[in-house]
């Protein structure tokens, strides 16, 4: 499978929640936040109120794989991401303590230990996300994209001073 | 299993504390949810013995059964109670706001909350999904709206979403409103914030970690995605994303926007005002309410004032009603009333009042702290706001509402009082549309007349919508001229039915109006509420509801005073025509509106004369124990 990444653009996000409510119900059939694998979390620094989306990072060297103590969580090498096995997961709940995102959680229903498993490579939160928060973008494009972005504005500005 | 509705109203007495749970469910059969639901509640519970004001009056918060999934506006929350506001006093006030704490309230297990009774000092709610507590609120007391959002938040639970009251509800200012997105969206009319401040409750914390459950999981995210299709096909979307309705409410729609009191038509000046220079200038972002793909509301930081969000309505208040062309200031104003929490467009409405009583020399200044009230002036329109709040001065006359405060006035104040049924009339140039003049006089008091397809009369002379209007007339109505402002025909009055019902769908299903019908049709709505419930609901049926409502609100308002004679527009709309601009000559002419009126009550089965409901249509609706208790009140009028 063409790898990619879940992205966040950190200026965009609405605060709408819509990617907690389009995760819960296609994981577990039923609307709820607590059983999203993507949260958003809201944050006032300085006054200013941000909500920013957070969920696994896929880690390279992921902290919880290390620890899963009957390998649910492990590294799925052929989708580029870190899933749990949830008939091998015991609910131990060791994988929340030492993520350093907090991105595992514990489904009040099932019992076991949820997380991001980018639904098959085709995250649902990225198809509903209104406000082009949350993309789904190939390795290689990563920080292109944005370079372009910068420079776009770097000779905006020195077209603006200069003439 | 239940399925959409989480089945549970919960219900807290604040004078004995007691908290019990009520079922949902006894009544969704008959009206669905929401609004429906809490219009039969307050309906059974509170006669007209209960004031507005008094301990068993009763506090209804509302979402519906597509509230807390994925299907946007389900943030919405109705408010129905009785309102200090109206003339007569205790008529049904119908409110709502956004955000997401009506999201949060369905989460914790519960459609419905009711508060009723008094607690003897000031207090808070704070709700963690079964866990229902009742809080000292004595340090938040006397705290802007904004403010004690924030402190409750920290008091509570920092992940739970607050409801709170500003000092216009603590000091029963009669159109004091409450705050639901803790920095935006308040609940505008009717004086919902006094009825909450009368109870000494200063807010209301919830945090929910349950569920929803849906009927149809994989349809309702088909549904979710052609719904936010729909959204992002809209015309304007780019513009709404960025900047919201800012400039078409504050520029585009002044076309059809009085001026002052009520007094013209054109106020040149308000042509010069540059909103996208503002936005650009001070917005942060556009925020919203719970899984909604367009954000309606503009938040920004303005020198001055709080970090706040405002929309639609409170812009143009506080900008063509206090002839005001300062955009800093319209900002100023109008968030001051959603700090102190209240009712932006009642404040702008009672400073135009002073505006007009200034220059007609019927006020001067000695009455109002030696300000002068001159038509604009910054000075008068922020110390207006803080006295009005704060219940100062001549302020203190003016909480009370325009009639009444007319009437305090006296020296022929009350010639000048603009109301129906004792709200400042939302600011379309009523004289112009008549169909929009029918319902305004009818209902009075709806947040403002939404009515879709109604809703055409506004733009009638733009060629895409005159093309659909004239279609929708023709098909609909028979008559291509239906939705033509300035009739008063048959077809006009059928249109103006159907739009009282079409408006009153998404209070029932838990969806807001930005949405239903407007853009997204009420099938899909529907199809939406099928896979979340389980429920087949057509549109028929749902009309059928709505239709139901609107008779239960009638009887309710009947039972309250209202007769034919209170469903009138003020003096002015009869007698003065419209002075300029796009509908120049334009006057509500008395004979054929009382000819309108007659129409509108036969085709709603309501006696002529009295505009009281018949038993004939409350049992076909099948409302006839109301019909009964109508007939014990000596106010049924049966057929003979």
């Amino acid at each position: 499978m063409i790898e990619k990444m879940l992205v966040i653009d950190l200026d965009k996000c609405i605060g709408c929640r819509t990617c907690e409510m389009v995760c819960s119900l296609k994981h577990t059939g039923a609307c709820s936040s607590i059983r999203s694998r993507i949260r958003v979390i809201n944050l006032n620094v300085n006054g200013q109120e941000s909500s920013i989306p957070m969920m696994c990072q896929h880690c390279e060297k992921p902290f919880c794989t290390e620890v899963c103590p009957t390998k649910a969580c492990h590294w799925d090498l052929e989708n580029h991401r870190v899933i749990i096995d949830q008939c091998k997961c015991i609910g131990c709940k060791i994988c929340i303590m030492v993520c350093p995102f907090g991105a595992p959680s514990l489904d009040p229903i099932d019992r076991v230990i949820i997380k991001c498993d980018l639904c098959e490579g085709d995250p649902e939160c990225v198809k509903l996300c209104p406000s082009e928060t949350l993309k789904f973008i190939r390795v290689d494009k990563i920080g292109i994209i944005e370079k372009r972005n910068s420079l776009e504005k770097l000779f905006k500005a020195i077209h603006t001073l200069f003439y | 299993m239940q399925f959409g509705w989480s089945g549970k109203i919960l219900r807290i007495d604040l004078t004995d504390g007691k908290i019990r749970l009520d079922s949902t469910m006894k009544y969704a059969r008959e009206f669905i949810g929401g609004r429906g639901i809490a219009a039969k509640i307050l309906y059974e519970e509170c006669p007209p013995k209960v004031k507005p004001l008094d301990p068993e009056s009763l506090l209804i918060f509302s979402t519906g059964p597509l509230s807390g999934t994925t299907i946007p506006g389900g943030g919405r929350v109705g408010i129905a109670c009785k309102s200090p506001l109206t003339v007569p006093e205790g008529l049904m006030c119908e409110t709502g706001f956004g955000g997401f704490w009506g999201t949060e309230l369905k989460l914790a297990g519960y459609d419905h909350l009711i508060i009723s009774g008094h607690a003897s000092h000031p207090v808070y709610i704070g709700i963690y999904n079964s866990e229902v507590k009742i809080i000292d609120a004595n340090k938040f007391w006397g705290k802007d709206a904004y403010e004690s959002a924030r402190l409750i938040k920290e008091d509570f639970d920092i992940d739970s979403r607050v409801i709170t009251i500003g000092q216009a509800g603590e000091n029963l200012v009669r159109f004091a409103s409450i705050l639901g997105g803790e920095q935006y969206s308040a609940s505008g009319r009717g004086g919902s914030g006094a009825v909450m401040g009368s109870k000494n409750l200063k807010g209301i914390a919830v945090r929910g970690t349950g569920e929803v459950k849906i009927a149809n999981p994989k349809k309702l995210l088909e549904i979710t995605e052609k719904w936010h299709e729909l959204i992002k096909n809209m015309p304007n979307y780019a513009m709404l994303k960025k900047q919201g309705e800012f400039r078409i409410h504050l520029i585009d729609n002044l076309d059809y926007c009085t001026v002052g009191n009520y007094e013209t038509a054109e106020y040149p000046p308000l042509r010069n005002i540059k909103p996208d220079e503002f936005v650009e200038t001070y917005q942060v972002k556009m925020i919203g309410c719970s899984f909604c793909p367009r954000p309606c509301f503009n938040f920004m930081k303005v020198k001055g004032s709080p970090l706040g969000g405002l929309t639609c309505s409170s812009l143009v208040a506080m900008e063509s009603l206090v002839w005001n062309d300062d955009l800093h200031t319209l900002w100023e104003a109008a968030t001051l009333c959603n700090t102190y929490c209240m009712d932006v467009i009642e404040t702008a409405g009672c400073i135009a009042f002073l505006m007009e009583l200034y220059q007609r020399g019927i006020i001067i200044a000695e009455d109002t702290n030696h300000i002068l009230f001159e038509k604009g002036s910054k000075r008068a329109i922020i110390d207006a706001v803080h006295r009005i709040a704060k219940r100062e001065s001549y302020g203190d006359i003016l909480a009370n509402g325009i009639p009444r405060a007319s009437q305090r006035i006296g020296r022929n104040a009350e010639e000048f009082a603009i109301h129906t049924k004792g709200l400042f009339p939302f600011f379309y140039i009523f004289q112009a549309f008549k169909g929009h003049s029918l319902i305004q006089a009818i209902g009075g008091r709806s947040i403002f007349p939404i009515a879709p397809s109604l809703r055409f009369e506004l733009k009638y002379d733009d060629p895409l919508i005159n093309q659909i209007a004239r279609k929708i007339g023709k098909e609909r109505y028979g008559d291509e001229e239906a939705l033509e402002p300035s009739k008063y025909s048959e077809a006009k009055v059928s249109a103006a039915i159907d739009s009282e019902h079409s408006k009153l769908g998404p209070d029932l299903l838990g969806t807001c109006t930005r949405h239903v019908p407007r853009i997204i049709p009420e099938i899909i709505a529907l199809e939406a509420f099928n896979a979340v419930t389980g429920v087949e609901l057509t549109v028929k049926e749902l009309v059928r509801v709505e239709e139901k409502l609107v008779h239960l609100e009638r009887a309710f308002d009947v039972r309250e005073g209202i007769r034919r004679q209170n469903d009138t527009l003020p003096r002015r709309f009869f007698t003065q025509e419209v002075d300029s601009g796009k509908y120049k000559g334009a006057v509500i002419e008395e004979e054929k509106f009382e000819r309108m009126k007659d129409l509108y009550y036969q085709k709603r089965g309501w006696d002529v004369e009295t505009g009281i409901p018949r038993r004939e249509i409350l049992e076909r609706v099948g409302l006839a124990g109301i019909a009964d208790d109508l007939d014990n009140l000596g106010i049924c009028k049966n057929n003979i």
